[in-house]
C-alpha cells in the first residue's frame, strides 16, 4: 500500500505502541480513582460522530482521504472506536492537482476500515488503538495507535503532545507523526493553535528512514465543533503542504 | 370571565405573595419549582420570586429571566436558589446560589457600578460586571487535574470578565478569568489559573 506518510518495520511498531501504553499509564498510577473509573459504566453514555477530510500534497505524490469516526463511551476511561476512511494516492511526478491528475501520474484508491478502543487513563490523556483492513488498490491488514496528552493544561497556553504510528501490512512500512501544538489564543468563537510537527517512515518498499517536518497551525471553531488543521515544511518528499478539516458532534443517551 | 382567570393563574403557575423578581421565559422539558414548602410544576410565564428552589430533570432546561433584564440559564439535572435580586435607585444586586450542576447567566446590568450580580456555589463565589458566564457544580466526580478532590466548580467566560474565589479558603487569592477561558475550584483549594474555555471540546487536535 502507498502511504503520505510510511515508515520503520514491524517490531518497532509494537515498540512504539508499548511506549504509548507506559506514557498513558504512568500519571494514572498515581491516581487510585482512576483504576476504578476503567470499570465503571459510563452514565450517561455519550456517542460522537467525527466526520474528516484530508489532503497531502508535495513534489512527489499527493494524496486525499475522507471519512468518518463513530466513538462510544463504555466506561469513564474506555469507548469503543470504529473507523471508515476513503483514500486516493496520486503517485508519480508532475502531476498537476490530487484532484486532476496529469496523464502520467497514477491513481490508487482503496477503502480503510478500523475498529479499536480509546483509553482515558487521565482526563488529559487519550489512547486510542485502532486495528482493521484496507480494500482496493490496498488489500491487507493495518495496526494504529495515536497519543494524545495535555500538558500544563490549567494555564493560559496549555501544550498538546501528539504521537501517532501506524503499519501496513499491504507494503510492511511503519510511519509515524509527531506533534506539539500550543493554544494561543482562546476567545468566545475560536481557539487558535500554533507548534511544529512532523512525520518519520520508512521499513517495508520504502527502505531507510525517510522523514518531514514543519510548523503546525489550527483553528477550532466552538460553534461548530469543527477544527481546521495546516502544516508546510521540507523533508524527504521536499516541499510539501497538509490541510485537515475534522468536525465532531456528540449526543447524550 | 371566572373561568379565564383560572385559566390565566394555571398558565402562569402560582401567584406568588410578594414582588416577582423575574419569570420564567423557556422551558424545554420539565422542571420544578420549591416556594417555601410548596411544590410546583413550572411553566413558562410562571413568576418567580426570592428563594424559590429551581429544579430542572434530565434532558430538560429553563431560562429566568430577571426584571433587571439578566438571564438565567438553567442545564439539565441542575438545582439553583434566587438568593436575592434587590433594584433600589440606580443599584441593582442579585444573588444566586447554583446546588448542583450548571448555570449559564447572561448578565444585564444598566444600574450604576455599584450594581453585583454573584453566582455562589458550595465553594466558590463568582462576581461579575456585565458579562455571560457559565457555572457548573459537580459532586461525586474527580476533579481534572485534581483526583482526589470529588467536588468542584467550573466557571467559563463567554464575555467580559469574572472574578472567582473560594470562600471556603479565604487566603486564596481569587481568580479573573476573560472572556473565552475558564477556572477550575477545586474542593476547598484556590482557583486555578485561567485556562482556555472548552478544552475538552477540542480534545485530542491534530491530523486524521
Amino acid at each position: 500500500m502507498l502511504s503520505s506518510d510510511a515508515p520503520l518495520s514491524r517490531h518497532p511498531f509494537t515498540r512504539v505502541l508499548a511506549m504509548m501504553f507506559v506514557l498513558s499509564f504512568v500519571g494514572a498510577s498515581t491516581a487510585a480513582c482512576a483504576v476504578s473509573d476503567f470499570l465503571q459504566l459510563t452514565s450517561p453514555g455519550h456517542l460522537s460522530l467525527t466526520l474528516f477530510a484530508s489532503g497531502y500534497g508535495s513534489d512527489k505524490y499527493g494524496t486525499t482521504h475522507e471519512g468518518f469516526e463513530l466513538e462510544q463511551s463504555v466506561t469513564n476511561q474506555v469507548s469503543l472506536v470504529a473507523r471508515a476512511v476513503a483514500y486516493s494516492v496520486y503517485q508519480g511526478t508532475g502531476f498537476d492537482s490530487p484532484l486532476l491528475p496529469a496523464s502520467r501520474s497514477s491513481t490508487r484508491d482503496f477503502g480503510r476500515f478500523q475498529g479499536g478502543l480509546d483509553l482515558a487513563p487521565l482526563p488529559d490523556i487519550s489512547l486510542v488503538i485502532l486495528g482493521g483492513e484496507d480494500v482496493g488498490d490496498s488489500h491487507a491488514p493495518v495496526v494504529e495507535g495515536d497519543f494524545s496528552s495535555w500538558i500544563v493544561p490549567h494555564s493560559l497556553h496549555p501544550l498538546n503532545f501528539s504521537f501517532s504510528a501506524n503499519h501496513y501490512y499491504e507494503n510492511e512500512v511503519t510511519s509515524s507523526r509527531i506533534d506539539l501544538r500550543a493554544i494561543v489564543l482562546s476567545t468566545a468563537e475560536v481557539m487558535l493553535l500554533a507548534g511544529a510537527g512532523g512525520a518519520i517512515w520508512g521499513g517495508g518498499s520504502v527502505g531507510n528512514a525517510k522523514g518531514q517536518g514543519g510548523p503546525d497551525l489550527g483553528v477550532f471553531l466552538r460553534r461548530w465543533h469543527a477544527s481546521i488543521d495546516l502544516q508546510a515544511g521540507y523533508g524527504s518528499s521536499h516541499t510539501y503542504g497538509l490541510v485537515s478539516f475534522s468536525r465532531r458532534i456528540g449526543w447524550d443517551e | 370571565m371566572p373561568f379565564l382567570v383560572c385559566l390565566v393563574l394555571l398558565g402562569a403557575g402560582p401567584v406568588p405573595a410578594q414582588a416577582p423578581v423575574g419569570s420564567i421565559t423557556e422551558l424545554v422539558g420539565t422542571a420544578r419549582l420549591w416556594r417555601g414548602k410548596q411544590l410546583f410544576d413550572v411553566v413558562i410565564k410562571m413568576a418567580v420570586i426570592v428563594r424559590d428552589k429551581l429544579q430542572t430533570m434530565p434532558k430538560s432546561h429553563l431560562t429566568v429571566t430577571l426584571n433587571g433584564g439578566s438571564q438565567l440559564v438553567l442545564a439539565e439535572s441542575s438545582t439553583m436558589v434566587i438568593d436575592e435580586d434587590v433594584t433600589d435607585g440606580g443599584r441593582a444586586d442579585s444573588r444566586i446560589s447554583l446546588l448542583l450542576g450548571h448555570l449559564r447567566a447572561k448578565v444585564y446590568l444598566t444600574a450604576s457600578p455599584a450594581s453585583s450580580f454573584e453566582v455562589h456555589t458550595p465553594n466558590a463565589v463568582v462576581g461579575v460586571r456585565g458579562t455571560e458566564f457559565e457555572t457548573a457544580y459537580i459532586e461525586g466526580k474527580p476533579c481534572p487535574g485534581f483526583p482526589t478532590c470529588l467536588r468542584y466548580t467550573e466557571v467559563g467566560v463567554y464575555k467580559g470578565v469574572v472574578e472567582v474565589s473560594n470562600p471556603t479558603n479565604p487566603s486564596a487569592p481569587p481568580v479573573r478569568v476573560t472572556q473565552g477561558y475558564e477556572t477550575t475550584v477545586p474542593c476547598e483549594l484556590a482557583p486555578s489559573s485561567a485556562a482556555p474555555l472548552g478544552m475538552s471540546e477540542l480534545g485530542a487536535p491534530g491530523y486524521r
